[in-house]
């Protein structure tokens, strides 16, 4: 490296030396408080969000109720194969577990994670953990002297496969499927399936959405490009006044117009239109216009934006070579508002899919998609392993749709700048 | 501006368009306006034209003690959001403005995390993981998750705003004897106060409007406004819900006036540097 004066003259060696060691020493300082200013905000996110948020996902892949519970049982079987008989060193392993376990609270979780597999395989644990007096001179005896289905081959395979530490067991859930008692994996027959059209009806929802606010949308951004400044102005803060209203109050503003005794029906009603009221809350109808009226903005700004920097000579241009209107469109404009249409689009589609309040509070059973089936897996029924496992389908569908949109757009923000 | 006079077709077209951005616009903010008005009326039916005007309603807000706590509620934890939001968002955003070393795309996508990820995931996470150290049911707990929403959008605000600062200026006042400090205060901030008050407009309204991390996160004693009025959406004709509703939209509308009114000062701001006629 050679450093040159101002004039044109040489360092001496030892002075560009000297030069350079103190440039790299305040680039190096420059990088560290970098560094610094920006560690509070992540070491803050890692521990309030991201971490948790890999600890709970972590619970969808995490088998450790069933080995902590029931610590030889795991022992015993790990080298059984469903092809063998079910050795007495199982039953008599079992035993052992269950006698140790003074108190119903200490099989608990490792019952409820068994009759997720096998319903019916938590009573009889408990049950059997409450006979448990003393140790059985033949536990073999003793258990299938219980319930017969101790002898199943099935009843252990299950716990087998729950023993930890990974598991695929919530993740297979997830998606319809499990594992046969030989370990193969298979699809859930039919009428206990629920999750795969859970997740296509998410999936439907949000695609529904989106085509809507595209077809709304792009008129009404055309329309906001070509007007006036001062009515664009206008259509701005009325696109904007609801943007910025809170969700509840959309939501609620949707129930107390759409419902059976709501502002809709009532006005019907009372002009003699109606005798009995229209069921208009519920539904996919219902759903779809709220979540239209909370998302368009995601589309609509986007594409004003990109509409604006067209000039309309281009068109008058397209116009004058001949083109018919329709032609100069397709090939002219549209070609130009892509990136935004795009933008828009994956916005609308990312945040539809994540949404919890509209369908909860104006939707029917069937449009209760994944973010009602996590809430309800929390909350109602407890079961953070398919809890766990819904958010890891819903999360990586998402990061697919950001990963195209930072593709598409060039940026990172998954939002518009104008709010 | 020499065009082609439009033909009958091009007319008729233009007409529908018009005819459909009034009928959309109708869609936007049509249920708000029909919904608002019910916090005046006088009985408990939802029914136009309303025949007595009263202010029942917004007595009953204020008089239960449920419903005047999740107004203070949400107005505690929307305030102690937007401190803790601006103090490691703004810090970040310099640091990030800053940064030199590669990575700061993937530093970015790290930051924008709880923008992505569904609120619902978000919120049970933290739902998990607070209840193990007890901060579920707390208000450090509620403020410190509407933070992890609301601090990403104020990196994004005031990053907008240091693009468009000049770098050299620091230096002017560092070569005149200002320390770092001082710098950021009399130098920085005033050239980046547009964004950081837009951070802050939207740190307050995120936290203001979000339902999904309070409905887990905030105990009975915590409850804030929208959390309230997912309660009790179930009643619509307990027209307190409208009372609040109105009083949440005053709200939005004041949020959006301070917005409104900080882009055109700084718009203005900007055109007055350009033609230096200032």
């Amino acid at each position: 490296m050679t450093a040159v004066h101002a004039d044109g003259a040489l360092l001496q060696p030892a002075e560009a030396k000297r030069l350079a060691r103190r440039l790299a020493r305040s680039e190096r300082s420059a990088r560290l408080s970098a560094l610094l200013l920006v560690t509070p905000l992540l070491l803050f996110l890692l521990m309030v969000f991201i971490g948790p948020l890999l600890m709970m996902l972590s619970r969808g892949v995490r088998d450790a109720e069933v080995a902590q519970a029931l610590p030889a049982t795991v022992l015993a079987l790990r080298n059984w194969r469903h092809d063998a008989p079910i050795p007495d060193a199982a039953f008599r392993a079992l035993a052992d577990d269950l006698a140790k376990a003074h108190t119903p609270a200490a099989v608990a979780d490792a019952a409820a994670r068994l009759n997720y597999a096998l319903p019916g395989l938590r009573a009889m644990l408990m049950s059997a953990r409450a006979r448990m007096r003393n140790l059985p001179v033949d536990p073999r005896a003793f258990f299938v002297g219980l319930s017969p289905r101790w002898d199943d081959k099935e009843t252990w395979s299950a716990i087998r496969q729950a023993s930890g530490p990974l598991t695929d067991f919530y993740l297979l859930s997830a998606l319809d499927l499990r594992r046969s008692s030989t370990g193969a994996i298979e699809a859930v027959p039919a009428g206990e399936s629920a999750f795969v059209q859970a997740i296509l009806r998410t999936f439907g929802i949000s695609f529904g959405v989106t085509a809507l606010a595209i077809l709304l949308g792009f008129p009404f951004a055309y329309l906001m490009a070509t007007t006036g400044r001062r009515m664009a102005g206008v259509m701005m803060l009325i696109l904007l006044l609801p943007f910025w209203t809170a969700v509840m109050v959309r939501v609620l503003a949707w129930s107390m117009l759409l419902g059976r005794e709501g502002i809709v029906n009532d006005g019907l009603r009372s002009l003699g239109l109606l005798s009995q009221p229209l069921d208009l809350l519920y539904n996919r109808t219902a759903v779809l216009v709220s979540l239209l009226h909370i998302f368009i903005p995601y589309m609509v700004l986007p594409l004003y934006s990109v509409m604006k920097t067209i000039p309309t000579s281009q068109m008058r241009a397209a116009a004058s070579l001949g083109a018919p209107p329709a032609m100069a469109f397709r090939r002219i404009f549209l070609p130009q508002i892509v990136p935004g249409l795009a933008a828009g689009s994956l916005l609308v589609f990312i945040h539809s899919l994540g949404v919890f309040v509209v369908p909860a509070v104006l939707g029917g059973p069937r449009e209760q998609g994944l973010p009602v089936l996590v809430v309800n897996y929390v909350t109602k029924t407890p079961n953070w392993g398919l809890a766990a496992a819904l958010s890891m389908v819903l999360l990586v569908s998402v990061y697919l749709l950001y990963w195209l949109f930072v593709k598409l757009t060039k940026t990172v923000t998954p939002s518009v700048s104008a709010r | 501006m020499t065009g082609f006079p439009p033909t009958p077709a091009q007319k008729a077209g233009r007409l529908l368009l018009v005819v459909f951005g009034v009928l959309f616009c109708l869609f936007l903010i049509g249920p708000i306006l029909a919904f608002v008005p019910m916090a005046f009326n006088d009985v408990a039916v939802l029914h136009y034209p309303i025949q007595h005007f009263s202010l029942r309603w917004f007595r009953a807000l204020f008089a239960s003690s449920d419903w005047s706590r999740a107004l203070l509620n949400s107005f505690l934890v929307a305030a102690g959001t937007t401190f803790l939001a601006l103090l490691i968002g703004v810090t970040a955003a310099i640091g990030l403005w800053r940064w030199r070393s590669a990575g700061k795309d993937a530093l970015m996508v790290l930051i924008m995390t709880p923008m992505i990820v569904p609120s619902v995931i978000g919120a049970t996470s933290m739902y998990f993981a607070f209840a193990r150290v007890g901060l579920d049911y707390s208000y450090v707990g509620l403020v410190l998750a509407h933070c992890a929403f609301a601090a990403p959008i104020v990196v994004v605000t005031v990053s907008a705003a240091l693009q468009r600062f000049d770098g050299n200026l620091l230096r002017a006042a560092a070569s005149l004897g200002a320390p770092p400090l001082l710098t950021f205060r009399r130098v920085t901030l005033p050239l980046i106060l547009p964004g950081v008050v837009s951070g802050a407009v939207f740190a307050f309204a995120i936290s203001f409007d979000d339902v999904v991390a309070a409905l887990f996160l905030a105990g009975p004693d915590q409850r804030t406004l929208p959390v309230q009025m997912y309660m009790r959406s179930g009643d619509l004709f307990d027209l307190v819900i409208a009372a609040a509703a109105t009083v949440m939209l005053v709200i939005a509308i004041s949020l959006m006036a301070v917005l409104l009114f900080v882009r055109r000062g700084d718009r203005l701001r900007q055109t007055g540097a350009q033609g230096a006629a200032h």
